[in-house]
């Protein structure tokens, strides 16, 4: 602050200085020819300066070095320097002719231009809940996609990476769990088309601005596709200047954060042979057979101990098969822009390429964009976005679980004391099934001499995992092209039409190549070709008008949308070709058909071919009117019909209005200097979601063909009904209704600004893909039931909090909380939902959408006696009481009886938990030092529960050191009495019970990046106008809930019945690949 | 200017009033709807044979909740990666979880084909004229009517009181309906069903649909339906039935060994389907046409690969109990002995596995050729000696008895039946032997409850096999810490529980469970 008076008051002399010198000199000319440079206090050129000669139409802009020149008048003629974020300066023009000027930074930037539905507005003026972020806020963030840099910076947009595979895109939310429908995800707009796909086809170097629509009256100028929020992106557009090129890179490693820490064959009968021996000294511990069992090593297992000790050189760590020591990311883009008063272009050139830590996990992009816009005559411009992507995933066969299943005593490849063994060729890859049915003999560890006669290892007949892999090859190609162009024509002043037609193309083609055997031995082999073709066109016509009369500003805007979607998917199948590397069709012996219906063991996916096509026609209307840029007020509705729908419910409407008040602009408030800004905004709105699969609403027959005849028979082909969905008839628009009200102060010369949003919406005739009882011969089927309430509160605080000597230090933070309830479920108090292995997820009215329901645990049995006790209890009339299946048992789950009756069966379940977090935050502080600069961001995520599924497998319990820390032994070595013995005593296989459910909280330090900025003198020798050269890393720190044992808190299982399809079910991760740490080094150059 | 502007107005202000519903009205190009679809006759031909494919889909797991929880078979290993094979034991030991999946998949394909078939149905109705041939509409009808009665006899056998679905319902309907008694199935849908069935269904049929349903199928399930009720005036129909079964031109042991070693194998030999002695089977195709049967690599050996199994993983299931090899064993020249199980030497240690159903040149994974047989004339022949052993005279039925010994390769009775004890020791001894892994194990200890009045004969037979005859030869070493209890083999648990999802799908109404789950 004083910092800045200084400046002022410096340059303010310097001027006049200047000016006096001047003035001998000056004459008196009809016309005068003024230039200069315009910099800003750093002594850089400012390009694109608007400067105007005072009460004249003449005037000029700053070129690429920040000069200028112009014709005046005369020496009395005024020069109106202005420029975005900066203050305007007044300069009389006297007798210089050469005038520069350092222009100041306007720190009251509220100003800014924000983009919203069908256009701008200025911040000023908004009035619902808009969160906006420039591009230079993410822009070093080395993530792979546009929507991961998002993370931790907006408040009330939750960004969860379900899965860290490279090019995966993460689960956007905004405010919450805002519809608990099919699709909840966004609307992503890019340059006012909406993108089917998201993020994933936009470049980080070509974003100017992400603005996200959070309330209601915001986002319902996208009506019914709306519910889940906008994000509306904005890409970069020339500037009136010389060509500008841009050149930045970033390159790095990321290596994972946390994997699981896996005992080895060696290790796990040690530990068996150990705790055996504490058992020993136990004195509670009888010798009768039953309990000496603990004792006993399956021979399996001795037979695993003698292959890893004697057979093969060392255990196989099958972790590092898995994962690559370091994963590597890159990023190259090659930008022109510049323009003149009638064309600006911007062109810009991506490569990016990124490899995971999983091993096979790659994601490579390339893209172009080109963005020309073009004014024709003063009534006309016209214009064209053009960006071609080409990516290509290429995604491992086998996920972690099956590697962290796998034995250590099992090599890759045999060597020859396996071959010898097992008759293999030294140098194959090593199957578990080799080493069934052989004996294997030595010293054991006990001492005893083993001789394990016809050993059966292991009874997987599933191809070890490495082996798979490296016989597998899945990839995907995306081509995409976004292409628009737009027309404007000027009808009247103030009264603009305007059409943008565009088209969205994307190809997708994902190959599956099996190599015979890959996933089990015998299988020969396959190559599954899907291929995706996705078109979507779209015309917006629109009719704007801008008045301002007086005190009166008023905008509106008509317009009508209509949009056409196809989609045509074909699958082949191939199989039995005479080479593994080949990869045409003309080569396979036989196509695979597909299998007649659902239900059969396994389900063969073969040839399948569906088109469908989707449209959908909309008419939009907004008015908005301020009076002394004070009083604002908003309205709009836009109509949709969309084919989705039955006929008689294809039609929604979706109106929304909203005020706000600047109530620092009136004169009684404007006496308080360090009040900078006070707005109040209140809006409310209605939005709708129609994202539910095509065909919903009526039952389809799929191929049921069956074989009659003599002999073998010959394929009949027939039809039933084997889609799992009922159909019906009924279903229509889901609609959120929502009320927002936000206030935003702007302290001490705007140095603070914070905005507080609180928001509460209601969501009606859910769309709701509901279980249906199996009788009706179907799983499920869509309904429009029920209502669900979010509520919430939003703070986005921007403090400046140091600005002195060259130094500043600003933070940023934001803080959300929501609370979701389910208001109504159609009248019913309940409803169970279930995931993959039946585990319950209760939605009850009254309470959050998705709640665990299971068996409450307290601690494991410890004792003999303690079981012995609980065996014999019975009630008044002697009958015992009935654990059905969670019998006790020392070192097992003891499951509680939460109802007190004589048994412990299903009514004793309870609520365990919610997946819903208390809050999201995140922090980002900002320091810069002459040249250099710092900044961190801490993104977290706090309260909120998930399953940890690992547990239902046998592996993690026995050989995971973090499973089975401190676990029961007998009962004098009881652990922490609250970790099972094994798989078996966990309670109630496959019932979920709170010991599988943790803490999901964490806190991570999501991104760290140091830079400096090379100075300009320096910079400008070589020929360059600005070079920054950077380092960053993510994940520097990584806090994790206490009682999580997994690797990874933000991993979700987001397929099968924890698809988008099946929003009540969520919360649960296994198997999931590790985390990333990623450090990188970038340069940032402009010349 | 003024006129480009104004014609540009006039386009505008078209385009806005000239949309209309049209735009937004999209049938689905590449799906076919069920509503109003079945209105021709090959439509209705195709939903017909669609419903059939619907009956390999229960046939694929059938076996896991019959003959699994009898005593002809067991599971034998439960290595790591199998987790199937962790809940086949859950289900042979008693321990079905009203949550287990397989429980759940294999409800939910019964109830499948019932929506398929009753989508049918009324197309075909009496009066109906879509199609326009009567014999053909009567056809249909019987056909799709076997099928729902079978379904049902198989449903309230296996989980008692049952849900009546009789046409089409959507959600709203289906919370309406709770557990009817098994009486109220039997009466109002099985035991019409299969007698409008058996009055409407051909004899024979051509060529090109052998194994479509015949009369002769429809009477002999009627009569398996009679035998299950039980009582004298049920076997009277029964018997009656049966006897027109038997006397049927075209069916009867088949003697004939074929290409096989012994005639016995040469009814289930793949290339001798549909021979005389079939009178319902599944049908399936091998080859990569999706209308595989899944049996052989679901039964062989585990641990095998490639020996026996062309292609695919062998999952070795359904293994043979130690019990009953056995009794098999104890006359060695049975010919079925080869062609019920067979023993591999893996290593050192000798595993048993199914060889009723092998298929030596699959070329898809668990698509092999095998079809599965649903009712078959030695089976018919044995089900008249059941009720003759019941009847006044119990050595009626040795002749039955006698027949199938003697094709089969082993020594007849001699000796009179003494007793109906004695005679229906021998029947279903017998049975139990020629029908081995055909599912009918669990339903003929059933029968037994009734036939001997001994409402705990089954559930002792089971409980001896599992805890005395096969507990230390087999399942000691698999459960080392927790033993299955034999708390869990009573009468309840004959029954199947309801799937836990279905209970609580319905929240208008609470839906019984059977008891002790």
């Amino acid at each position: 602050m004083k910092k800045n008076k200084t400046s002022k008051g410096f340059l303010r002399s310097m001027i006049w200085l200047f000016i006096l010198l001047c003035m001998n000199t000056a004459g008196v000319f009809a016309q005068v020819k003024v230039s200069g440079k315009i910099t800003d206090k750093n002594n850089e050129p400012l390009i694109g300066v608007n400067i105007k000669v005072k009460g004249t139409q003449t005037g000029t802009i700053s070129d690429f070095n920040g000069k200028y020149s112009l014709q005046v008048a005369d020496n009395k003629s005024v020069l109106l320097f202005s420029y975005i974020g900066y203050k305007t300066v007044d300069q009389v023009v006297g007798d210089n002719t050469q005038i520069n000027i350092v222009l100041e930074e306007d720190t009251k930037t509220i100003d800014e231009v924000v983009v919203v539905a069908y256009g701008t507005t200025q911040k000023s003026h908004l009035t619902g809940a808009v969160s906006s972020i420039k591009s230079d806020k993410m822009e070093d963030i080395p993530v792979s996609r546009v929507d991961q840099a998002l993370q931790g910076k907006l408040a009330g947009v939750n960004v969860q990476q379900n899965d860290p595979l490279a090019g995966e895109a993460p689960v956007i939310r905004v405010r919450g769990m805002g519809s608990i429908s099919a699709a909840v995800t966004p609307l992503v707009v890019v340059d006012g088309v909406p993108i089917p796909d998201g993020l994933a086809s936009v470049s980080m170097g070509d974003v100017e601005s992400i603005e996200v629509l959070k309330d209601a009256a915001s986002a319902s100028m996208y009506g019914s596709r709306a519910a889940g929020g906008v994000i509306l992106v904005t890409t970069k557009t020339g500037n009136i200047a010389k060509p500008k090129y841009n050149f930045k890179m970033y390159s790095g490693i990321r290596t994972a954060l946390k994997i699981p820490d896996l005992m080895n064959q060696s290790e796990y009968v040690q530990m068996f042979y150990d705790e055996a021996a504490l058992r020993m000294k136990d004195p509670t511990v009888d010798g009768t057979a039953a309990t000496m069992k603990y004792n006993l090593l399956p021979d399996a297992d001795k037979a695993a101990w003698l292959v890893e000790k004697y057979y093969i050189d060392q255990p196989t760590n099958w972790m590092d098969q898995a994962l690559r020591q370091n994963g590597s990311n890159q990023s190259y883009q090659l930008s022109a822009s510049g323009g003149d008063k009638n064309t600006k272009y911007f062109i810009s050139g991506n490569y990016q390429s990124e490899d995971g830590i999983m091993r096979l996990s790659s994601y490579d992009k390339y893209s172009l964009r080109a963005k020309i816009d073009i004014n024709l005559s003063k009534a006309v411009s016209i214009g064209i976005n053009l960006s071609p992507t080409y990516s290509k995933q290429i995604k491992p066969a086998v996920n972690l679980t099956n590697f962290m299943r796998y034995p250590s005593w099992l090599p890759v490849r045999h060597n020859a004391a396996t071959a010898a063994l097992t008759g293999k060729t030294a140098g194959d890859w090593a199957q578990a099934n080799d080493f069934s049915a052989i004996n294997i003999s030595g010293p054991g560890l006990n001492g005893e001499y083993w001789n394990i006669v016809g050993a059966s290892l292991s009874g997987s007949t599933v191809q070890q995992p490495e082996s798979q892999n490296e016989r597998t090859d899945i990839s995907t190609d995306d081509y995409r092209l976004q292409s628009s162009a737009y027309m404007t024509i000027n009808i009247l002043p103030g009264l603009q039409f305007k059409t943008s037609n565009s088209a969205y193309t994307q190809y997708k083609e994902y190959n599956n190549r099996q190599q015979t055997g890959a996933a089990s031995s015998g299988v020969p082999n396959t190559l599954t070709r899907q291929t995706t073709l996705h078109t979507e066109l779209l015309t917006e016509n629109t009719l704007n008008y801008n008045k301002k009369i007086g005190d009166h500003d008023i905008t509106g805007l008509l317009g009508v949308t209509y949009q056409q979607t196809a989609n045509k998917y074909n699958q082949i199948v191939g199989t039995g070709f005479p080479d593994e590397q080949i990869l045409s069709f003309n080569y396979a012996s036989a196509l695979i058909m597909d299998t007649p219906a659902s239900g059969s063991t396994p389900a063969i996916n073969g040839v399948t071919s569906l088109y469908y096509t989707e449209a959908m026609e909309s008419f939009i209307g907004r008015l908005m009117y301020a009076y002394k840029g004070k009083y604002l007020f908003s309205a709009s509705v836009r109509t949709d019909g969309s084919s989705k729908f039955a006929e008689g419910h294809k039609w929604g409407t979706f109106p929304a209005g909203s005020i706000g008040w600047r109530a620092s602009e009136e004169s009684f408030l404007k006496k308080f200097d360090w009040l900078s800004n006070l707005k109040v905004r209140f809006s409310y709105g209605l939005t709708g979601n129609n994202n539910i699969p095509q065909y919903s609403y009526m039952n389809t027959l799929n191929t049921s063909n069956y074989n009659t005849g003599t002999g073998n028979g010959n394929l009949i082909p027939g039809l039933a009904s084997s889609d799992d969905f009922l159909g019906n008839e009924n279903i229509t628009w889901e609609q959120t209704e929502e009320g927002n009200v936000g206030i935003d102060f702007g302290l001490f010369n705007s140095r603070i600004n914070l905005s507080v949003e609180y928001y509460n919406s209601n969501t009606i005739q859910l769309l709701l893909q509901q279980p249906s009882m199996y009788i009706t011969g179907h799983k499920t089927f869509w309904n429009n039931i029920g209502k669900v309430n979010n509520q919430g509160l939003e703070f986005e605080l921007s403090t400046t909090n140091i600005s002195s000597k060259g130094f500043t230090w600003k933070t940023t933070a934001n803080l959300s909380t929501n609370k979701n309830t389910l208001l109504d479920y159609g009248g019913r108090s309940y409803q169970d939902n279930f995931g993959e292995r039946s585990e319950v997820y209760r939605a009850i009215v009254g309470q959050p959408s998705i709640q665990y329901f299971g068996y409450k645990s307290d601690g494991v049995w410890t004792s003999f006696t303690e079981v012995a006790a609980a065996k014999a209890v019975t009630d008044k009339n002697g009958v015992p009481f009935n654990y059905t299946k969670f019998a006790p048992l020392v070192g097992g789950l003891k499951v509680v009886n939460t109802n007190g009756d004589n048994a412990i069966d299903p009514s004793d379940r309870v609520i365990l938990g919610t997946p819903f977090p208390d809050f999201t935050y995140g922090i980002t502080n900002t320091f810069s030092y002459k040249g250099f600069d710092l900044s961190f961001l801490i993104q977290g995520v706090q309260g909120g529960k998930l399953i940890d599924g690992n547990y239902n497998y046998n592996e993690s319990l026995r050989i995971n050191k973090a499973y089975t820390a401190n676990r029961w032994i007998s009962p004098s070595y009881p652990g922490d009495g609250k970790t099972t013995y094994d798989k078996t005593t966990s309670g109630g296989d496959l019932e979920l019970t709170d010991y599988v459910m943790k803490d999901a909280s964490y806190a991570a330090m999501r991104d760290f990046t140091f830079g400096y900025k090379v100075p300009s003198k320096v910079v400008r020798a070589i020929g360059l106008s600005q070079f920054r050269v950077y380092c960053s890393a993510s994940n520097l720190f990584y806090i994790m809930g206490k009682d999580y044992t997994g690797i990874n808190p933000e991993a979700r299982m987001n397929t099968g019945p924890y698809s988008n399809a099946f929003p009540l079910v969520d919360g649960y991760q296994r198997g999931s690949f590790p985390l990333n740490r990623t450090y990188t080094l970038g340069v940032d150059i402009n010349f | 200017m003024k006129n480009k502007i104004r014609i540009l107005i006039a386009m505008f202000s078209l385009l806005a009033f000239t949309a209309c519903e049209d735009l937004i009205i999209d049938k689905p190009e590449s799906k076919l709807t069920q509503v109003d679809f079945f209105t021709t006759k090959e439509r209705i031909n195709d939903g017909v044979i669609g419903c059939y494919a619907g009956m390999a889909n229960i046939m694929n797991s059938e076996w896991k909740f019959t003959e699994n929880r009898s005593d002809n078979s067991c599971v034998a290993s439960t290595g790591t990666g199998s987790g199937e094979r962790v809940d086949l034991c859950d289900i042979k030991f008693f321990r079905t979880s009203p949550s287990e999946p397989l429980l759940y998949n294999y409800w939910y394909v019964y109830f499948q084909n019932i929506m398929n078939i009753n989508a049918i149905l009324p197309a075909v109705a009496p009066g109906q004229t879509f199609v326009s041939v009567e014999s053909d509409r009567t056809q249909y009808e019987g056909e799709l009517l076997f099928m729902r009665g079978f379904h049902y006899f198989q449903l309230v056998t296996l989980w008692g009181d049952m849900f009546k679905v009789t046409k089409v319902i959507d959600q709203v309907e289906a919370k309406t309906l709770t557990r009817r008694p098994v009486a109220e199935i039997y009466n109002d849908i099985i035991i019409p069903d299969l007698i409008k069935a058996a009055n409407q269904l051909p004899a024979s049929y051509s060529t090109n649909d052998i194994g479509r349903v015949t009369k002769w199928a429809a009477k002999g399930m009627l009569a398996k339906v009679y035998m299950a009720l039980g009582g004298d005036a049920n076997l009277a129909l029964a018997k009656g039935l049966i006897e027109e079964v038997m006397a049927a031109p075209g069916y009867g042991l088949l003697t004939d060994k074929g290409s096989m070693t012994s005639a016995f194998a040469n009814i289930f030999n793949i290339a001798n389907e549909m021979n005389k002695e079939i009178i319902f089977a599944v049908r399936y195709k091998g080859g990569s046409q999706g209308i595989g049967s899944p049996f052989w690599g679901t039964f062989a050996p585990d641990g095998s690969a490639n020996l026996f199994l062309k292609v695919g993983t062998p999952l070795g299931n359904n293994n043979p109990t130690p019990e009953l090899m056995s009794f098999f064993n104890s006359n060695p020249t049975d010919t079925r002995i080869d062609a019920t199980f067979r023993t591999w030497l893996k290593g050192t240690t000798n595993v048993q596995y199914v060889s009723k159903f092998i298929d030596a040149n699959m070329t898809q994974a668990l698509q092999g050729e095998n079809d599965w047989i649903v009712l078959r004339y030695a089976d018919i022949q044995l089900l008249h000696a059941e009720i003759l052993a019941q009847g006044a005279n119990p050595d009626d039925a040795r002749a039955d008895v006698n027949a199938i010994r003697t094709r089969a390769g082993v020594a007849t009775y001699t000796t009179p039946f003494g007793s109906k004890t004695e005679a229906l020791d021998a029947v279903y001894n017998e049975r139990r032997l020629e029908l081995a892994f055909e599912d009918q194990r669990w339903f003929d200890l059933l029968r037994m409850n009734t036939s001997y009045g001994d409402p705990e004969k089954a559930i002792n037979i089971l409980k001896t096999s599992v805890f005395t005859t096969d507990w230390t030869l087999l399942y000691s070493k698999y459960y080392p810490i927790i033993p299955p209890t034999a708390n869990f083999f009573n009468s309840f648990r004959l029954l199947l529980p309801i799937p836990q999802q279905e209970i609580d799908t319905n929240n208008d109404m609470v839906i019984p469970q059977n008891a002790d789950y």
